[in-house]
Order: C-alpha cells, then sequence, then structure tokens
C-alpha cells in the first residue's frame, strides 16, 4: 500500500514535467514553424478540405432525396421491375440496341475473361416506350 | 515502477501527439484533398446524371437517340450465380494461409442512393490452414477458426458503383464477416481486414461496349428498383 502510493507520487512528480516538457516541444514545433510556406500551405488546404466535405455531405443529402423520387418516378412512367430489359422510347428510330446474342459487358475475374451476352425477344410497346425483354447470360471462358 | 511506466506512457503519448509535424500533416491533407476531390466529381456526375433520368422519365425521346439497359436486383444475382462458385487460393485473403476459398453465393442485393448497392455473399474454406507459428495458448483458437471458415462466413458488403468512360467499376469492402460456426469477434473482425485490404482491394471493372453497336454507355443511375445504364451514339 504505501508502495504503491510512493509509485503515484513518483508518477506525478514524473508525470508533470514529461508533459510540460512534451508540450513545450509541441508547442515551439508548431510556432517555430508558424508562417512557414509549409504551414500555410498546410492551413489553406485544411481549410479547403472542410470546405469540400461539407460540399459533399450536401450532395449526399440531395442524391439520398433524389433516389426516393426516381424510384417514384419510375413507377409513375410504368417502368417497374424490368431485369435485363433494353428500353428506348416508342417514337423514333434508335441505333445502337445489342442484337441478339452479342457481348454487351466484359469483365475479368482472376485473371480470366468472362463476357455478358443478352439475347431479345421481340420488342412490345408499353406506352410511351419499346421494351425488348432480354435474357442475360455470362460466358465463362 | 509503476511511476516509471507511467512516465514511459506519458512519453509515448505525448510522442504521438508531436510526431504530427507540418510536413506530415500536409502529406495527410494532401490525400485527403485528392479523396474529396475524386468524391465531388463522382456525386456531381451522379448528380448530373440523376437530373437527365428525371427528365428522360417526364419526356421520353426528348433526350435523344438513346436507349437504356435495365437490371433488378434479381438479375443481377442471376449473372453472379453463373459465374460462382468460385475457387480462389486463400492466401489471396492472408499471406500465410494455404488451401482454397470458394466463393459460393452472391445473395441479399438492394440497391441503394448515392449509387450504393449492398449485398451478402458466402465463402467456405476448403481445407484453409495457417501455416504461421502459434504460440501453444492460442493453437486452439486457430484450430476453431479453421473448422469456422470451412462451415461458412457470410460477409456483407458494400458496393461503389460509378462510371469510368465506358467502364462501370465496383468498389467493394466489407462491413461485417460472420463465421456460421465457432464466431468469434476477434477472428471475424481480422477476417473482414484482411478480406478489404487483400481480397477486395482492387475494384472489379466491367467494360459495357457493346459488341457491333455504334452507341456507348453514356450514365449509370442506381435507383431503388433498378440499375440504369444510358447508352447513345
Amino acid at each position: 500500500m504505501r508502495g504503491s502510493l510512493r509509485d503515484m507520487k513518483m508518477s506525478r512528480w514524473y508525470g508533470w514535467p514529461v508533459l510540460a516538457l512534451c508540450a513545450a516541444g509541441c508547442a515551439s514545433g508548431r510556432g517555430g514553424r508558424s508562417g512557414s510556406a509549409t504551414e500555410r500551405r498546410l492551413e489553406d488546404l485544411e481549410a479547403r478540405n472542410a470546405a469540400m466535405q461539407q460540399e459533399l455531405s450536401r450532395k449526399q443529402v440531395e442524391l439520398n432525396q433524389s433516389f426516393q423520387a426516381l424510384s417514384q418516378a419510375e413507377a409513375a412512367a410504368g417502368l417497374n421491375n424490368l431485369g435485363c430489359v433494353g428500353v428506348a422510347p416508342a417514337t423514333g428510330q434508335v441505333q445502337g440496341l445489342p442484337r441478339s446474342g452479342a457481348v454487351h459487358a466484359q469483365f475479368v475475374l482472376r485473371g480470366q475473361p468472362h463476357r455478358m451476352t443478352v439475347t431479345f425477344s421481340p420488342p412490345r410497346t408499353s406506352g410511351p416506350w419499346r421494351l425488348s425483354q432480354g435474357t442475360c447470360t455470362v460466358v465463362k471462358p | 515502477m509503476r511511476g516509471l511506466r507511467l512516465g514511459l506512457a506519458l512519453v509515448a503519448l505525448a510522442g504521438m501527439g508531436c510526431a504530427t509535424d507540418p510536413a506530415s500533416r500536409l502529406r495527410a491533407a494532401e490525400k485527403e484533398n485528392q479523396r474529396l476531390t475524386q468524391q465531388v466529381q463522382d456525386a456531381d456526375r451522379a448528380l448530373q446524371s440523376v437530373g437527365a433520368y428525371t427528365e428522360e422519365l417526364r419526356s421520353p425521346g426528348k433526350s435523344g437517340r438513346s436507349f437504356n439497359l435495365y437490371f433488378t436486383p434479381a438479375s443481377l444475382e442471376q449473372q453472379a450465380s453463373r459465374v460462382l462458385p468460385m475457387r480462389m487460393p486463400a492466401r489471396s485473403f492472408h499471406e500465410k494461409l494455404q488451401g482454397d476459398v470458394i466463393v459460393e453465393r452472391l445473395y441479399d442485393v438492394r440497391f441503394g442512393p448515392g449509387n450504393t448497392l449492398t449485398c451478402r455473399a458466402l465463402l467456405r474454406g476448403d481445407n484453409v490452414r495457417y501455416t504461421g507459428s502459434v504460440p501453444k495458448a492460442y493453437q486452439a483458437e486457430v484450430r476453431r477458426f479453421q473448422s469456422g471458415v470451412a462451415a461458412g462466413v457470410v460477409a456483407d458488403l458494400v458496393v461503389d458503383l460509378s462510371l469510368s468512360d465506358t467502364s462501370l467499376v465496383a468498389r467493394a469492402s466489407a462491413m461485417r464477416t460472420k463465421l456460421q460456426a465457432n464466431s468469434s469477434a476477434n477472428a471475424e473482425g481480422m477476417l473482414r481486414q484482411q478480406v478489404n485490404e487483400r481480397a477486395l482491394r482492387l475494384p472489379f471493372t466491367f467494360d459495357l461496349t457493346i459488341q457491333g453497336a455504334g452507341a456507348v454507355p453514356r450514365r449509370m443511375v442506381l435507383t431503388a428498383n433498378h440499375l440504369v445504364v444510358t447508352y447513345a451514339p
């Protein structure tokens, strides 16, 4: 008991000077360089980062709100549950819709190239849209 | 003795504080600046895409000669099922593991805001063994981990999607890994860290160029119902 009391006293005696020294060291490290080009650049960059973080947060809130709105807009447009479907406006000539069997995506997995292909059924018109139901497949090497 | 230990601890703590000199803080701030710049650009692009898609839903055909390919969470799961199961060396997860890890299936795909989807991956270890030296006191724990991995691991993944030129880039990270047997917070935490640092370190890239077509991918939007890729000449 007496020993631990002595240790506590020692720690107090050791602790304060150590903290004071380190605080002084840190203060001199910062103070000595305040006004240096590095320090000014750092302050500028940290201020810009804080502003960008705020900008990013605002945009993320906007994206979150639009996420809800888009789902409702899709439903209102009659576009529901479209799994592997090509959609184009019913009016006008659309170029580029993949031919049946054409590769529409490629990726490499564990060094092996994979290709994704789609085969379309004849298109049907639904309101202002022309929908082509597809069957998507992945072709392994 | 205790005083000395406390003193050393104080020196170490104070040293950590002092270590943040302007030069290293500047490097950290520059790195943070790059990350934020990229994220703001991604957010800008996502907002533009959302705006254009909203307009297209309101007025079909006004956006010109474009068309969309739609995918649901179920259709993505179905396509993943054609690639899986996939066997990979266990050393892809940790350099001192031998054996294989089999990615059995991907399921519970859900689309979320900010072009982010969540899903679960079921992994299973096949003859996975730790080859590093293990102190005797921890050998039983390692054996429990090995049999836990053999019983299966469920990884909860968050995947950020973005369009870069003509490619869909998917950056996945594991939020949680759960051993189906012999669950242990410590082992699961380490496993999650290894999955993120090694197996998922690089993003997955899907080149969306349509073979023989004159249209290229222009935007990508994720709604609660669909992944929508818009192509235009």
